[in-house]
């Protein structure tokens, strides 16, 4: 086989080469020391990309977390999920109720709603759907409430498995996992007093010496064999491509379940 | 959709689309209107569960790119306004990390809304096949594609770190 070029290296690393081709490289990958340097710089300016963006992210700490449809936080009083804007009125309040009633309409076949809606057709859409539909205005990601000591990295898993394991965090802390569509896991740690160390290795990922905090887990669901350890002993694992709970839960919903340490 | 529908789906896609919008536009607040603008446009969609993913997510790279060239000059002024005050305010370990958030944001920048595009999508973890619908270009292309934009975004991210560390 000729040298594979880049686009080729990141198919097969990404895991998107039909299966013959990709057996072609990887036998080619193990006579050619070239191409494995090349391979390596990929995957090494692919975890970069990672590591940069999960900084981008810090800015954003509330985008692991939807919370409730505002509109369900509106009609419950729900204390801690603010309405985005500030000075909302009630009146903006009521009104989100009614147009809640008229989003639902809206859901309908055949409903006066749904019609006027598919009236406004493609031209203009954001102007005249924007509107009228603010029923399911979106809880915003809260930058006020980030922790300065957030930290996280993604890590890909080794032939479809993976190890994370959680060293050293204090008996308070929750750990938060769920099921991803996302090729790669992510790991973010928040409000910690020191931000904790990560060290990665083929399929394995420490988060080291935090203390207390909160831990969010995002695991790829084509992951066959993922585990989440606290120090060393299994908590949470895929099964299935189903989350399996070793530990007892302190909240659960079908694909994110949390777990608080030293329960 | 039916309304159980959207929440389960509100309730996956929320966190991935907020945080692929917000690295594509590096703004926050921009990025939480595009996503309930995204969602308010699924509610108008009858599309079927496994096709929700990638369409929401086109429709919010559109919104996002209409509203970045709205909106480039003004950000760019805020951008600025906040590397200064924060300069002058920030405790050290903060400034450096918003100076590394800066040299991130200002490498993506430097990359085609194409290329961005596709890395997000890719972090994203979406297949080649999504990615080349998405963008229009052949699903045998994406791989060199995105080879190319990752090694133009380490190439930005060095240049962009060399512009800052040379004296003024």
């Amino acid at each position: 086989m000729p040298h594979p070029n880049d686009g080729h290296l990141l198919a097969w690393l990404d895991g998107e080469l039909e299966p013959e081709e990709g057996t072609g490289v990887r036998e080619h990958m193990e006579s050619c020391g070239e191409c494995r340097g090349r391979a390596d710089s990929l995957r090494r300016e692919s975890e970069g990309l990672s590591r940069a963006l999960l900084m981008l992210d810090e800015q954003a700490a509330g985008l692991a977390d939807p919370g409730p449809l505002p509109v369900v936080a509106a009609l419950h009083g729900h204390g801690s999920h603010r309405l985005r804007r500030t000075g909302w009125s009630l009146a903006r309040a009521a009104g989100l109720v009614l147009v809640a009633a008229g989003a639902a309409a809206a859901l309908v076949p055949g409903s006066p709603v749904r019609a006027w809606l598919e009236s406004l057709g493609e031209a203009d859409r954001t102007a005249a759907v924007a509107p009228a539909v603010p029923a399911v205005e979106l809880e915003a990601p809260s930058t006020a409430d980030a922790e300065p000591t957030a930290a996280g990295i993604s890590v890909e898993p080794e032939a479809g498995g993976l190890v994370v394991d959680l060293q050293g965090f204090g008996r308070n802390s929750n750990v938060h996992v769920r099921l991803t569509d996302a090729r790669r896991a992510t790991i973010r740690v928040e409000g910690t007093p020191e931000v904790p160390r990560f060290v990665t290795g083929p399929g394995t990922l420490d988060v080291i010496g935090a203390r207390e905090g909160e831990i969010w887990v995002e695991l790829p669901r084509s992951a066959r064999d993922a585990v989440v350890r606290v120090d060393g002993e299994a908590a949470v694992r895929i099964e299935d491509g189903h989350l399996v709970t070793l530990w007892p839960v302190q909240d659960s919903l079908r694909e994110d379940v949390v777990i608080r340490i030293g329960n | 959709m039916k309304s159980d529908d959207f929440q389960a789906v509100y309730r996956e896609l929320y966190p991935p689309l907020s945080r692929y919008v917000h690295r594509f536009t590096g703004d926050a607040d921009a990025a939480a209107d595009i996503v309930q603008d995204s969602f308010l446009r699924l509610l108008e969609h009858d599309l079927p569960r496994d096709e929700v993913r990638p369409w929401i997510f086109v429709v919010a790279t559109n919104l996002a790119r209409d509203r970045v060239r709205k909106k480039e000059r003004r950000r760019r002024l805020l951008v600025a306004n906040q590397e200064r005050t924060g300069a002058a305010s920030s405790p050290l370990d903060d400034l450096e990390r918003t100076e590394r958030i800066e040299l991130v944001r200002k490498a993506l920048e430097r990359l085609s809304e194409r290329d961005r595009q596709m890395l997000l999508m890719r972090e994203e973890g979406f297949r080649y096949t999504e990615i080349a619908e998405a963008v229009g270009v052949r699903s045998t292309s994406v791989g060199a594609l995105v080879a190319r934009a990752l090694k133009k975004f380490s190439a930005a991210y060095e240049a962009v770190g060399e512009t800052n560390a040379s004296p003024e």
